[in-house]
């Protein structure tokens, strides 16, 4: 089975680990992940969008080549999820906008196509993804960061609970690994402020990782890019503020599936890992 | 305190006319959006129920030189819990808008719009660039998108952006629109 697969511009570079870990996954479900034959950007956010109709564009034509190949787009990014998502419920709310998108375009796009995140689909085939576990994580406990843009806001994106989401820690249990629920594990990690104001990024995402860590939690993953780089890249500024802050290794979803599925550890990538992972890995003989 | 003798009671119909500021009118003030903000866990001083509080007064000034308008990370968690439905995020989004229209913009967007005009890009391409495409066995790519810079001076944003003079640097203190903020 082929699914078609958006991947965005971060995963060709910062997040190559999710990209490669991610079609391994894939692969060993029996999925094959078709890449849309032309994509580009989409768009990020809406700043200093004097209206928004600019900034619906490049999501509109995404999907728009999207619905061309099939009616359903697999987005992994949290971030390109949410734009895309978002988009697409503005546009089926606000026919007006989409007509006048429309008539700026070549292509024509009805509001229809379906954006679906990895976990969602993992959720929809959870038999498939238990029956091809071999290595047993039983022992590691995942604390699951859900992060802002994947629940929020949730009358636009309807992904899950947007206070108290499952379907993280339930993808977890289905690799065999142990959740670890934690109360910040919907909080901002600080996102874009590590841009303008690094010191607010570092304080937000310590004191999530903190909250993982009272909870008992090994490891923490996370879903979203600038997630991912705010929580393992910002630790060495977080020990500097708090002396006493122990680091904690952070992993895409994609990662730990990888390793549960008995994958190889050159299609993890870990090695982009700024706080090494490889310490427990080898504790719990996951390497 | 407040000095309303400088309210312009224009401000909130104004802001209600922008892309996502609809929701407004419809504050009660009940700081729930304030309860969530984790931009607030390192800095109280910003304050989003504060922003809206002072946009319904009409305070346009403090509020569109306020450098804690940008402090606002996005994450929808206020948006998610306002029992009034508002849509918070999207309208300080709208507010932030309406402050570059105003002359208000930090300068980091300045730099990344001058960037837009100049190259049509928001980062340069280098020659290095150029090598590490090559290294990847992609096309080389043109260094400036002159269609791209024609757009961003279409659409006026960078006469908008430069109109006024300073602007709010979040990153530094800015002493007297702290004192504002706090006084309320
Ligand atoms: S939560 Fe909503 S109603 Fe309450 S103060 Fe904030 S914006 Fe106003
Ligand atoms: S969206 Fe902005 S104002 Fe709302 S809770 Fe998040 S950081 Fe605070």
């Amino acid at each position: 089975m082929k699914l078609q697969y958006y991947p965005g511009c971060t995963l060709y570079t910062k997040a190559k680990p999710l990209n490669t870990s991610l079609h391994a996954c894939f692969n060993a479900v029996g999925i094959e992940l078709a890449e849309l034959p032309h994509w580009y950007c989409c768009g990020t956010t809406f700043m200093l969008a004097r209206d928004n109709r600019m900034s619906l564009i490049a999501p509109l034509r995404i999907l728009a080549k999207a619905q061309q190949e099939d009616g359903k787009v697999l987005v992994p990014c949290s971030i390109c999820y949410n734009t895309l998502k978002r988009a697409n419920y503005m546009l089926k709310e606000n026919t007006e906008v989409l007509d006048i998108i429309n008539e700026h375009l070549e292509e024509s796009y009805d509001g229809n196509e379906i954006v679906l995140h990895p976990l969602e689909f993992f959720r929809d085939n959870e038999e498939l993804v238990r029956s091809k576990v071999k290595k047993s994580l039983q022992n590691l406990k995942v604390g699951c960061y859900y992060g802002c843009l994947l629940l929020r806001p949730q009358q636009e994106i309807q992904f899950d609970d947007p206070e108290a989401p499952t379907i993280f820690e339930n993808f977890i249990s289905s690799i065999g690994a142990t959740p670890i629920d934690f109360p910040l594990k919907v909080e901002c990690c600080g996102a874009y402020l590590v841009v303008n104001s690094p010191d607010a990024a570092v304080e937000a995402s310590y004191k999530l990782l903190r909250n993982a860590q009272d909870n008992g939690a090994d490891v923490v993953v996370t879903t979203c890019p600038l997630c991912y780089y705010n929580l393992d890249a910002l630790q060495g500024k977080m020990k500097k503020a708090h002396p006493d802050f122990k680091e904690i290794p952070i992993f895409y979803f994609s990662q730990i599936m990888a390793i549960a599925l008995g994958m190889e550890e050159k299609k993890l990538g870990l090695e982009q890992n700024k706080v090494s992972p490889y310490e427990i890995l080898k504790e719990y003989n996951l390497l | 305190m407040i000095d309303l003798k400088n309210a312009d009671p224009h401000f909130k119909w104004e802001t209600i006319k922008k892309e996502g500021g609809k929701g407004l009118l419809k504050c009660f003030g009940c700081s729930d959006c304030a309860a969530s903000c984790p931009v607030r866990y390192f800095d109280e001083r910003y304050n989003p129920r504060k922003i809206i509080r002072l946009t319904l007064l009409g305070m346009k000034n403090e509020v569109l030189s306020s450098p804690f308008l940008w402090f606002c990370a996005h994450c929808h968690a206020c948006t998610e819990r306002c029992p009034q439905g508002i849509m918070v995020a999207d309208l300080i989004n709208a507010i932030k808008n309406y402050a570059v229209e105003q002359g208000y913009c930090p300068e980091a967007y300045k730099l990344q719009l001058d960037l837009l005009k100049r190259l049509g890009r928001l980062y340069e391409v280098e020659d290095f660039d150029l090598k590490k495409r090559q290294r990847l066995g992609l096309p080389p790519t043109d260094k400036t998108i002159p269609e791209v810079a024609k757009i961003v001076e279409y659409t006026n944003i960078i006469k908008y952006a430069n109109s006024k003079p300073q602007v709010p640097n979040t990153n530094q203190d800015d002493s007297s629109c702290q004192e504002k903020m706090e006084k309320e």
